[in-house]
């Protein structure tokens, strides 16, 4: 895996996560099921090879779809079928019209409000390792010293920081005009969201 | 099938690996983990893209004489000064003030009363293989190539840019009033309205010109808004390009497909034109973390053409290999390249 498959699943990949993650919560309930359904939708598009990688014509198309299938085989095999929501998914075809997205120049300012966010959204200590490391440049050794804390904590500091940003980063809220986490908003997985996403807009 | 706990056992990978001290040993059981799954690679690509994203927030660290605050981003939880009395102002964190302090300026601004622009200080910086296009709030644009970190100062009189590591090209909004210089080191470029790239080397630095006109000087003479015409002060034109050593000005002028050629990382190539193997392999390294190594002098003289993406260094070893009578050494965090051994085949083509 190089440098270059990471830029590559940035760019065509990752890039749509908000806007599948908005599209699985209206068929999938459980949080845990939108989890699965994208990673192991991620996990079949870097099974692919290149030359079928090559072929396809619109990444976000493509994503939509074989989530819808990957979707489609968990309600399958779930102990209780609901008919009804296996069909809207089946159906749900109409949202791969859209076209190729389009990419804005980065807005640096929108982009370190929406990091800003999540990194205050830590739990303290995560936060302040999270911010040693990656505002300040600290090693991890250099932040146990720091902080007065062995380097293994430091280490699951940043392994449970990188987790709560991830999920910071890749939510839709940005995305979806249509509201969809009233439909969920008991099935939210942890406590890493908060309201910065919206009041980080509001002082841009 | 536990995606959780595939992410979890992703983020101990990663904090493990970005400690400088994990041996080779634990490297090669993260990539058997890695390999073993699709699904684990996933977990690892997309946390490990976050992490990557948040270097960006480089771009907020205050001036080192400030000192390090830990407690940076804590958020002075506005939401409970609404709902208690509380005598004092909550703590807000300084990342917020700092937007606050912007969206007040605008403000002010937008009911007529003319005040002096705040200073804002903005660092922008990619990491090894990255690129970012930046639109800066006067309206120029930077792109900034692989590895490169520069320090933005906009205020009423100067646009000032320095580049403290790197390449980054400018196309610079026209503003008489408000010269636009980019200083590495002791030396500036100054332009007006125009578009020029300045890189960074070890031993020198090079400015291209591809519209309108930059000048060349030591810094302060840069600084003023009507620097006095010498001799002294170079005037690098459109098509030309020049390279400053200590003590030394080389000006060249460059066609349109070398400057081109130049530019090609923009769209994230690296375009080559018969330069020797040892120079493409600068080239190659300034873009990914695993290097290239040529030790073989023949080898290193040996002169390639063509277009590669930068980051694309597997591509490129294979067309080494095929075409080039190289064979490839992979070891740790390099590839060597040597001459292929007389037992084998010889090359069948060279590209030029």
């Amino acid at each position: 895996m190089s440098v270059n498959e990471q830029a590559w699943f940035n760019d065509q990949v990752l890039v749509h996560e908000p806007a599948l993650r908005s599209y699985l919560r209206q068929y999938l309930r459980q949080p845990t099921d939108i989890e699965d359904c994208i990673q192991e939708t991620y996990a079949r598009v870097l099974s692919m090879t290149d030359a079928s990688r090559a072929a396809v014509r619109n990444w976000r198309a493509f994503m939509f779809t074989t989530a819808r299938n990957v979707g489609l085989n968990q309600l399958r095999r779930q102990r209780v079928i609901s008919l009804d929501t296996i069909a809207e998914l089946d159906a749900s075809g109409v949202l791969l019209d859209e076209g190729p997205p389009t990419y804005e120049e980065v807005n640096s300012r929108q982009e370190l409000t929406l990091l800003g966010g999540a990194i205050s959204a830590l739990p303290e200590r995560c936060r302040q390792v999270f911010t040693l490391r990656k505002l300040y440049g600290l090693s991890q050794k250099q932040i146990a010293a720091r902080l007065g804390i062995a380097e293994n904590t430091v280490e699951q500091h940043i392994a449970k920081a990188v987790r709560l940003v991830t999920r910071s980063l890749f939510e839709p809220a940005l995305f979806a005009p249509d509201n969809v986490q009233a439909n969920c908003a008991e099935g939210r997985a942890g406590g890493a969201r908060g309201t910065r996403i919206s009041s980080g807009q509001h002082q841009d | 099938m536990d995606s959780i706990k595939i992410e979890e056992a992703a983020a101990e990978w990663l904090a493990c690996l970005d400690r400088p001290e994990t041996t080779s040993d634990v490297r090669a059981a993260f990539e058997r983990w890695r390999d073993a799954n699709p699904r684990h690679a996933a977990a690892y690509l997309r946390l490990n893209a976050a992490w990557q994203r948040a270097d960006r927030l480089q771009a907020l660290r205050p001036p080192d004489a400030a000192g390090i605050d830990p407690d940076y981003f804590r958020e002075g939880a506005p939401d409970a000064s609404e709902q208690f009395v509380v005598s004092v102002a909550p703590p807000r964190s300084q990342w917020r003030l700092w937007s606050l302090a912007s969206a007040a300026m605008i403000a002010f601004l937008s009911v007529g009363i003319v005040i002096v622009q705040s200073m804002r200080v903005d660092i922008f910086a990619t990491t090894t293989g990255g690129f970012e296009r930046v639109r800066l709030d006067d309206g120029s644009i930077v792109e900034l190539n692989t590895d490169t970190r520069l320090r933005v100062d906009l205020s009423r009189t100067t646009r000032r840019i320095e580049l403290l590591q790197g390449e980054a090209t400018f196309t610079v909004a026209h503003d008489m009033q408000r010269p636009f210089v980019v200083s590495v080191d002791g030396t500036s470029v100054r332009a007006v309205g125009t578009k020029f790239n300045v890189r960074r080397r070890s031993q020198s630095i090079d400015v291209l010109v591809t519209e309108g006109k930059v000048m060349v000087g030591a810094g302060p003479a840069m600084q003023s808004v009507s620097p006095v015409m010498t001799e002294e002060i170079p005037i690098i034109a459109a098509g030309q390009s020049v390279r400053i050593a200590t003590g030394s000005l080389k000006l060249e002028k460059i066609s349109q497909a070398d400057a081109e050629r130049a530019l090609a990382w923009h769209s994230g190539m690296l375009e080559f034109d018969a330069i020797t193997l040892a120079e493409v392999v600068i080239e190659f390294n300034r873009y990914n973390l695993r290097q290239l190594l040529v030790t073989d002098t023949s080898l290193a003289q040996m002169r390639i053409g063509g277009q590669f993406k930068a980051t694309n260094l597997d591509g490129f070893v294979n067309v080494l290999e095929e075409n080039f009578g190289v064979q490839a050494r992979h070891e740790d965090n390099q590839i060597v390249l040597l001459k292929r051994t007389a037992s084998q085949r010889e090359p069948a083509a060279f590209a030029r």
